[in-house]
């Protein structure tokens, strides 16, 4: 093969003889006679399936959480993937994942390639939430749970007499399923148009908690919802340009918009036996976006622009302000909320290379939420169902615009040095009700080196400095909101932040061993605050290497620690700050692994993954003392090992252990009725220690790869 | 010869590199003419074009090869986006001759992003995470790496829009706002993972004490005295839900008597 293509010519001598190299100027090929005897095309029909079983010696809700192993026994491997591939081209794959847990999926794929394309799709997420629950409650998952008959309310949970008789476990989660449709379909050699459908649909029930007064219950709150979501698209592209009209629409649907649950303390106003909960209400969101790109301008540039423009509704019946018939109050100054959100953002972004040792990045964003919601004065508001509340509320409508501004340029002052910098600038203005800023700035420079000797390795060093800057913290609107005027809200407050970042990406020579590492450090002081978030220290290390041993054997080692330091400070007596909560979080991981073929029919796969966290609270001045630490600490080792018995079939053996200790305080020892207040589920912090032992043989029918070459 | 089972080993796609009329091996890797062809002693066997990370070929050589056909689709996104601002390779991310892209499967595509962002896979490993770590969701149901115009790269454009394509039950409006979680949801929570339940930044009651101070039981100090056996009253405000205890709705409500999101 002497000839070249002009294009492929010009790139590979521009590469291998730099610019003094001589493009060789070539005619194009002809190649419509080629043909590649020896390459082994796909076509007809091939499939995998794998069939056997699989024993858990624990049940875990930590560890079933979407994983779908959360008890204890026998589970059914089965799994199975497949592909035609016709003589035109035409195409048809499917695979069928975990079939015999609570996290199965499947999909089906097929199309024409360059023609059109389809797929569709299911998946389950289960989220199991709490294996060590108990209620007295009736109706997990309904919208009325109700209490035994033989219920003894009293005025503290010690009281409840009949509570032990009356608790029955429960385990706490739901089901996320998913499905979805989508299709593409290329209209020539420039029109693309796409269409995707997809829902995702929950069902189970999850913690909630419902007070009257100041008693509390931790309820178990039906999760029965669904949320459909249309994209639509055509877009025109072209080598240079492209031009992209999209609908978005997502329609969410509550079928359990309220939910009640009867009062298990002895209610300290008449009537307040039973109480009702709103449950998420039904919105609908449309969205059409205007997205369009030019590239290869003049100086290596490029322009791409998106508009958007959405609309939110919500008109969810409104509930009555109480269910307590003992509670006069007023009609609802409105049936519903007739609540209407905009939102619009648009964005040009524009990156340039005029020369070739200088690229430059810019770009403007523009983001808003304007929220038309009516509005009304509230003049019956029953707290908790309990008590009336003097006077009337309006509710709040928050909105916001924000504007975004960032440039960038880098500059390559050797083929081994390269320096940066850059900016950002940022505005918040708070729309709708009045808030405590109502607009704010955030400027941030930065700067970067980077030192790249040689392929293998690269060093880049960036460090910068962000000021977020409140044009007034308005203590008049903080103290109609009650809250101590010395008070800033973290994310209204001052900040002066400086930050750094070492990455560093090394590939040892000839070795086949890359490393990859990473050093962020960010200091926030929020020098301005006397309560609220006082300061913050963030730091983040990592390393990855990666080591191809040789042609059987593939390793890897990572390893992180994360801390994060904060200091907030508070007034216990509304004045002056007198008590500082500080909070010290790490988190330590290591991870190793081997991919090995340890003879020619048998490979093995090993894991081992370490996870372990620590987080200390101190209070200091009123209240003083230490909290005990918070930690969770998780050991977990995978082994695959894979033996071909022939060329169809193979046997596989997995084990999977799994160990988290974890101790929380927030749990730690606290039942049912523990708190004298608050009728619990008794939840423990979750600790496990799980063997997840498989074994399948998994199958192959239909063509094996290269037969088509063979038989051609 | 796993490239036979890819999108690119298709001959009947005149548009794949091995379609009809097409250079095959050579349409990516280029002529292998001076490659395999006569060297004077002591002279290097120029190499044909390599395709990773660590590959000697230049970033622009790399990708300019892959943009050659799929130009069209990425186009201006990609080239105004911040991997192509990076020198991110194309084969940084696919992997071209293996089956299955371990980058477009859910299951395997972590792995992938975490091979430059490092520090990502520690925050996915701690106890209160988006289900990556299970294969339930990928990186880029987020993120799209070949480049949006959002902040983070997101899918959406905006860290809200983003979440409400799995949340929308917190999307609202609702009748009674909480006004952080109508403008940022990353003002509560670390989507990257976090040792708080709910993938909060920090535990109650300190996070909401860093927004709220008003007198009474708002902007009291909860010390470990206040814990069941502790030298003080058990608080309900310290374990448990701590402030969620009551205000439980605290996405917003839409009760007309949820002002103080209890209902």
């Amino acid at each position: 093969m002497t000839n070249r293509s002009l294009l492929l010519s010009i790139a590979v001598a521009s590469w291998l003889y730099a610019a003094a190299a001589s493009a060789e100027e070539a005619t194009a090929p002809d190649t419509s006679q080629w043909s590649c005897s020896k390459c082994p095309f796909e076509s007809g029909y091939k499939s995998d399936a794998e069939l056997g079983g699989g024993y858990l010696d624990d049940s875990s809700a930590k560890f079933g959480d979407y994983t779908g192993l959360d008890d204890k026994g026998g589970y059914v491997v089965a799994n199975a993937e497949g592909e035609y591939v016709a003589e035109s081209g035409y195409s048809m794959s499917y695979e069928l994942t975990d079939l015999g847990l609570d996290s199965r999926a499947a999909s089906l794929e097929g199309g024409q390639q360059g023609s059109y394309d389809y797929s569709l799709w299911y998946d389950r997420v289960p989220h199991s939430i709490w294996d060590t629950t108990a209620t007295p409650f009736h109706g997990a998952g309904n919208r009325d749970l109700t209490l035994p008959s033989d219920w003894v309310t009293a005025g503290t949970t010690g009281g409840m007499t009949s509570l032990d008789g009356d608790l029955h476990s429960v385990d706490v989660g739901y089901d996320r399923d998913r499905y979805g449709a989508a299709g593409r379909y290329f209209w020539g050699q420039n029109l693309v148009l796409s269409l995707d459908f997809r829902r995702d649909q929950r069902d189970g029930f999850r913690s909630q908690f419902g007070s009257f007064g100041s008693t509390s219950t931790q309820l178990l709150a039906p999760v029965n919802d669904s949320t459909d979501r249309v994209t639509a698209m055509i877009r025109y592209q072209t080598d240079k340009w492209f031009v992209e009209v999209g609908y978005n629409g997502s329609f969410y649907n509550n079928d359990a918009p309220s939910w009640r649950w009867q009062n298990p303390f002895t209610p300290m106003v008449d009537g307040a036996d039973v109480g009702q909960m709103a449950g998420a209400p039904g919105n609908d969101y449309n969205e059409i976006a205007l997205t369009a790109g030019m590239h290869g301008l003049p100086g290596n540039t490029t322009v791409a622009f998106t508009a958007a423009t959405g609309k939110g509704t919500q008109d969810e019946s409104f509930l009555p302000y109480t269910i307590n018939p003992d509670v006069y109050t007023n009609a609802l100054p409105m049936g519903n909320l007739n609540g209407d959100v905009a939102v619009t953002s648009l964005d040009l972004t524009l990156t340039s290379r005029p020369v070739d040792k200088l690229r430059l990045r810019g770009s403007l964003t523009y983001d808003e939420r304007k929220n038309d919601s009516k509005q009304a004065a509230f003049d019956s508001i029953v707290y908790t169902d309990m008590i009336p509340l003097v006077g009337s509320e309006t509710n709040p409508r928050y909105g916001f615009e924000r504007f975004r501004a960032l440039g960038s340029a880098d500059w390559a002052l050797t083929s081994q040095w390269a320096v940066g910098a850059g900016g950002e600038y940022r505005e918040l203005k708070r729309t709708g009700t009045t808030q405590e800023v109502k607009q704010d700035e955030l400027l941030d420079g930065w700067g970067k080196v980077s030192y790249r000797p040689s392929g293998y390795l690269g060093l880049v060093l960036r460090a910068g400095a962000q000021e977020t800057k409140p044009d007034q913290y308005n203590t008049t609107v903080a103290q109609d909101d009650g809250q101590n005027p010395l008070m800033r809200k973290y994310n209204m407050a001052y900040r002066f932040r400086q930050y750094g970042e070492l990455t560093a990406n090394l590939a040892l020579g000839s070795l086949p061993l890359t490393l990859s590492g990473t050093a962020y450090y960010a200091d926030d002081g929020y020098t301005k605050s006397q309560i609220g978030l006082t300061s913050g220290l963030y730091q983040r290390y990592a390393l990855d290497l990666n080591w191809a041993i040789n042609e059987k054997f593939t390793a890897y080692v990572n390893g992180g620690l994360d801390t994060n330091d904060t200091d907030q400070w508070g007034s216990s007596t509304f004045s002056y700050r007198d008590w500082k909560g500080t909070v010290s979080d790490t988190f330590t991981t290591i991870g190793a692994g081997l991919t090995a073929r340890l003879m020619e029919k048998l490979s093995l796969d090993l894991g081992y993954t370490y996870a372990s966290g620590d987080s200390d609270t101190k209070i200091s001045g009123t209240n003083a003392g230490n909290f005990p630490t918070v930690s969770s600490t998780l050991n977990g080792f995978k082994a695959d090992l894979t033996y071909e018995v022939n060329d169809r079939l193979d046997v596989l053996f997995s084990w999977w252990y799994e160990n988290l200790d974890s101790r929380d305080w927030a749990l730690q020892g606290i039942g049912p009725a523990t708190l004298p207040t608050i009728l619990s589920l008794g939840a423990d912090p979750y600790n496990y220690s799980v063997n997840y032992v498989t074994l399948s043989a998994r199958y192959s029918f239909g063509k094996k790869e290269g037969e088509a070459a063979k038989e051609e | 010869m796993a490239v036979f089972q890819t999108k690119h080993g298709q001959p009947n796609d005149a548009r794949s590199p091995f379609g009809k009329g097409q250079l095959q091996c050579e349409a990516c890797h280029g002529p292998g003419g001076k490659h395999t062809g006569k060297i004077k002693k002591g002279d290097t066997r120029p190499p044909m074009i390599r395709f990773s990370r660590d590959s000697v070929a230049p970033v622009a050589v790399q990708n300019g090869v892959c943009l050659s056909c799929h130009e069209k689709s990425l186009s201006a996104e990609w080239h105004a986006g911040p991997h192509a601002s990076n020198d991110v390779t194309c084969a940084s991310c696919h992997d071209l001759h293996t089956a299955k892209d371990p980058v477009l499967s859910a299951r395997t595509q972590d792995e992938v992003c975490f091979t430059c962002h490092v520090t990502k896979r520690a925050e996915f490993l701690r106890p209160y995470a988006h289900p990556l770590r299970q294969g339930k969701i990928a990186c880029s149901d987020c993120h799209q790496p070949h480049g949006t115009s959002a902040a983070s790269q997101l899918v959406k454009s905006s860290v809200n829009q983003t979440c409400y394509q799995c949340h929308a039950e917190k999307r609202g409006p609702f009748l009674w706002e909480h006004a952080p979680v109508a403008e940022d949801c990353a003002i509560c929570h670390s989507p990257h993972g976090s040792s708080n339940p709910g993938m909060l930044k920090a535990r109650g009651p300190l996070l909401c004490q860093s927004c709220h101070s008003q007198q009474g039981h708002p902007s009291f100090a909860y010390g470990p005295s206040n814990l069941p056996g502790g030298s003080g009253p058990a608080v309900s405000t310290l374990a448990l839900g701590n402030c969620m205890n009551c205000h439980s709705q605290v996405h917003g409500s839409n009760h007309p008597s949820g002002s103080t999101l209890t209902r």
